[in-house]
């Protein structure tokens, strides 16, 4: 063979070798794409919530005051009133017995009225029956209905539904004359998975004997927590003394303390959540179901089901998406170079600026 | 065959029964008699409770600061009935109250008495009664605070003129909360009992064969609960609790627990016929004491007259009671107009959160002491086993 011939195997040969070598780097300078992608994995793409109080009378005060937290913390979380359907069975704010009208606490130092002037309450009073509730989460209610009762999900809602009140074995009571049983409650969930109304559902409940409540459920992507099992009773509190009314739960006032701690962009997951309020806070045990849960809680975000998060995140650097549309007579080069990547810190705004 | 339906075996028990049906009859007598007296024994009998939810014993803190004006109240009230021996000061009562912005009325009643001269004559009698209306409720529902208005020259234990200064203090306090849900009636009434009737047959529109009432100029919504004070202008040292009604009645159970609570958050001692609880209730001292309260309770029922105007409220399914301020001869803590006026308001706060009539606890029970029952079922198989010993005497 001639010199030449051989020389130009040699530069072939080291230009494959070459090109093995920087292959992997040619991969890596995509991740800033890839990490987009992870984004989508939790399949949701809008939240609602259902919290729900059944109890009525003076002395359930605390049943009101847990329900309007948790709907001040998923407000607060970023989920719009518009998707949030909140039932209330007995106006303790306005109540004759209550000294101080006009407001609900959910603490001794009276320093969070959560009941507030812009609370939207869809279902109030004698309006929160079994029939209403399982209608709202099957959607089958009359055409006439106003939109803001409507539980208006899709396949790809998360979905959060609340409820306290008084409960025991296998029911949950309703007002003053009945109750919900956990074979039908399970049954709505399944009608709500074969009308695809949910793509993931995360079920509290916080009364007596909680656990009942879930033990029925058969329907996918479930995830439920209680706050005692079968055969314990949820306890209150405290009592607030110048209102004569216990007025928060065990249960509640601790997930509170910890979605308190969470902002929109947090990260905390849907695992550490389930272990807040051990037994020696709680007194009763808190019970978890997560068979029917497709994921694992640890890898869920606590937004992904209490907040309303979109996924946004801000990159600082530019990428150079494939220049599809733009032909070289409206942009060349120097009308459509690259624009300087601004060295600002960014940040992620509050959705809904709260009073600290 | 069955025992009873074997006509051999029926034979046989007939005959063992009249064979020994002296012995039988003593047995069963004695036996249940015993068995009754045992009831008082401490691990026979139950601790008390509270039935009804809604109460919320002594949750609430109480607000009641104003003890210069109860005792001020109390001062004046005691120098108004200095000046006369026999009349009540009743207009300068009905002034006060008006004086506070209530609607003060008076209720003329007439009593012909049927026992003693003049037989034709009635004896005048004339109630002060003030409402104070709730502000954010609708007066479907109400409470009484009543006083029986004694003459100046009644002895100190009888005397209830404490009782007007602390409802007066309270009705100048009351007044300015926004928190009731039931309007509040005050009732003062003349010849004790006998104005209460004639009170209560006017609210109601009921008759009395011997009081003659005129109908009442206001009233408010269905009365449910009912607290009459006896407590003496000077200090005292204990509360008593009265409870037997007329014929016999009693007040719901949880009225009486509440009382019982109220009184042991002010630390106040609280009796049961002018007895209180012994300290060693399993040992045998304790015993006989708790053994002497019930039976005084069951003589105050048996003689069928109720023990104060409480007594009276029964009848139309209103739970009351009567609290007495007592004095005694052993020095103790004493107490005083402004502890019963903070003591009441609690009870106050405490029945205004109840959004029905008493009904859970029991109707039927007795006391050995403050903190434990006897209820019905509990006495009832004693009391079966004592007739049980008659109807064998009969039927065999």
């Amino acid at each position: 063979m001639s010199a030449p011939m051989i020389y130009q195997k040699i530069t072939k040969m080291i230009v494959i070798l070459l090109i093995f070598l920087c292959a992997p780097w040619l991969v890596l300078s995509n991740t800033s794409e890839e990490e987009i992608g992870e984004f989508f994995k939790s399949g949701h793409t809008n939240n609602w919530a259902v919290l729900v109080d059944t109890s009525r009378f003076w002395f359930n005060y605390r049943h009101v005051a847990n329900v309007l937290s948790i709907y001040r913390s998923v407000k607060r979380l970023g989920i719009p009133d518009s998707h949030i359907i909140l039932m209330v069975a007995d106006d303790m704010a306005c109540n004759p017995r209550n000294p101080r009208p006009a407001t609900v606490f959910n603490n001794a130092n009276q320093h969070i009225n959560v009941y507030g002037d812009d609370v939207e309450v869809d279902y109030r009073g004698y309006e929160v029956t079994v029939e209403n509730f399982i209608r709202v989460l099957t959607g089958r209610l009359p055409p006439s209905t106003p939109r803001s009762k409507h539980l208006l999900s899709d396949e790809r809602s998360n979905i959060l539904v609340y409820m306290t009140g008084h409960g025991g074995d296998g029911f949950l009571k309703f007002q003053d004359a009945e109750e919900v049983s956990n074979v039908e409650l399970a049954d709505a969930f399944e009608q709500m998975w074969q009308k695809r109304r949910y793509h993931e559902l995360f079920f509290m409940v916080d009364t007596c004997q909680a656990q009942s409540m879930f033990q029925r459920f058969y329907s996918p992507n479930i995830l439920a927590v209680a706050s005692s099992h079968v055969g314990e009773d949820s306890l209150s509190h405290h009592v607030d003394p110048a209102l004569g009314v216990y007025v928060i739960d065990r249960y509640t006032f601790y997930a509170l303390e910890f979605l308190e701690k969470a902002k929109p962009g947090s990260k905390k997951t849907m695992g550490q959540f389930l272990k807040v309020c051990p037994k020696y806070q709680c007194i009763s045990t808190v019970a978890v179901r997560t068979d029917l849960f497709q994921r694992d809680p640890n890898q869920v975000l606590l937004t992904d089901f209490f907040g309303s998060v979109r996924n946004v995140e801000i990159l600082l650097n530019t990428l150079a998406l494939p220049n599809i549309t733009l032909t070289s007579d409206t942009c060349s080069k120097s009308s459509c170079g690259n624009e300087e990547v601004s060295s600002r810190s960014l940040k992620y705004a509050d959705q809904f600026p709260m009073p600290v | 065959m069955g025992l009873l339906t074997d006509p051999k075996q029926r034979q046989k028990i007939i005959l063992a029964i009249t064979k020994y049906n002296q012995l039988l009859c003593v047995l069963c007598y004695v036996g249940g008699f015993l068995w009754f007296l045992a009831l008082a024994y401490q691990p026979l009998n139950a601790s008390t409770y509270f039935s009804e939810n809604a109460l919320l014993p002594g949750l609430v803190d109480y607000q009641f600061y104003a003890d210069s004006d109860v005792i001020s109240y109390n001062d004046q009230l005691t120098a108004e009935m200095k000046k006369s021996d026999k009349k009540v000061p009743k207009d300068w009562i009905f002034r006060k109250f008006q004086d506070l912005g209530l609607d003060t009325y008076y209720h003329n009643f007439s009593l012909n008495y049927p026992f003693g001269m003049p037989k034709d004559k009635s004896i005048p009698g004339q109630n002060i009664y003030a409402i104070l209306r709730a502000k954010r409720a609708a007066s479907t529902e109400a409470v009484v605070m009543s006083v029986p208005l004694r003459l100046p020259s009644v002895t100190s234990d009888e005397q209830t003129s404490g009782g007007i200064a602390v409802m007066l203090a309270l009705a100048k306090h009351f007044r300015k909360q926004t928190y009731w849900a039931k309007d509040i009636l005050f009732v003062l009434t003349e010849y004790d009992e006998i104005g209460m009737q004639a009170w209560l047959d006017g609210y109601h529109q009921t008759r009395s064969e011997y009081i003659h009432s005129e109908n009442l100029p206001a009233t408010s919504g269905s009365i449910q609960a009912a607290i009459n004070l006896e407590i003496p202008s000077e200090k005292f040292h204990s509360y008593n609790l009265k409870l037997e009604g007329l014929n016999g009645q009693l007040p719901n159970l949880d009225l009486s627990n509440l009382l019982v609570r109220i009184c042991g958050k002010e630390q106040a001692k609280v009796t049961l016929n002018k007895r209180s609880d012994a300290p060693n209730l399993d040992e045998f001292e304790g015993f006989q004491h708790s053994l002497i309260t019930m039976l005084h309770m069951m003589w105050n029922q048996a003689s069928g007259t109720p023990t104060g105007n409480h007594g009276l409220f029964h009848r139309y399914h209103i739970e009351a009671l009567t609290l007495q301020g007592v004095k005694e001869t052993r020095t103790r803590r004493s107490f005083g107009v402004e502890n019963t006026a903070r003591l009441v308001e609690g009870v106050f706060r405490s029945l205004n959160n109840l959004l029905e009539r008493f009904h859970q606890s029991f109707f039927f029970y007795i006391l050995p002491s403050t903190r434990r029952y006897v209820s019905i079922g509990l006495y009832m198989p004693p009391f079966g086993v004592m007739i049980a010993a008659s109807l064998i005497k009969i039927s065999f």
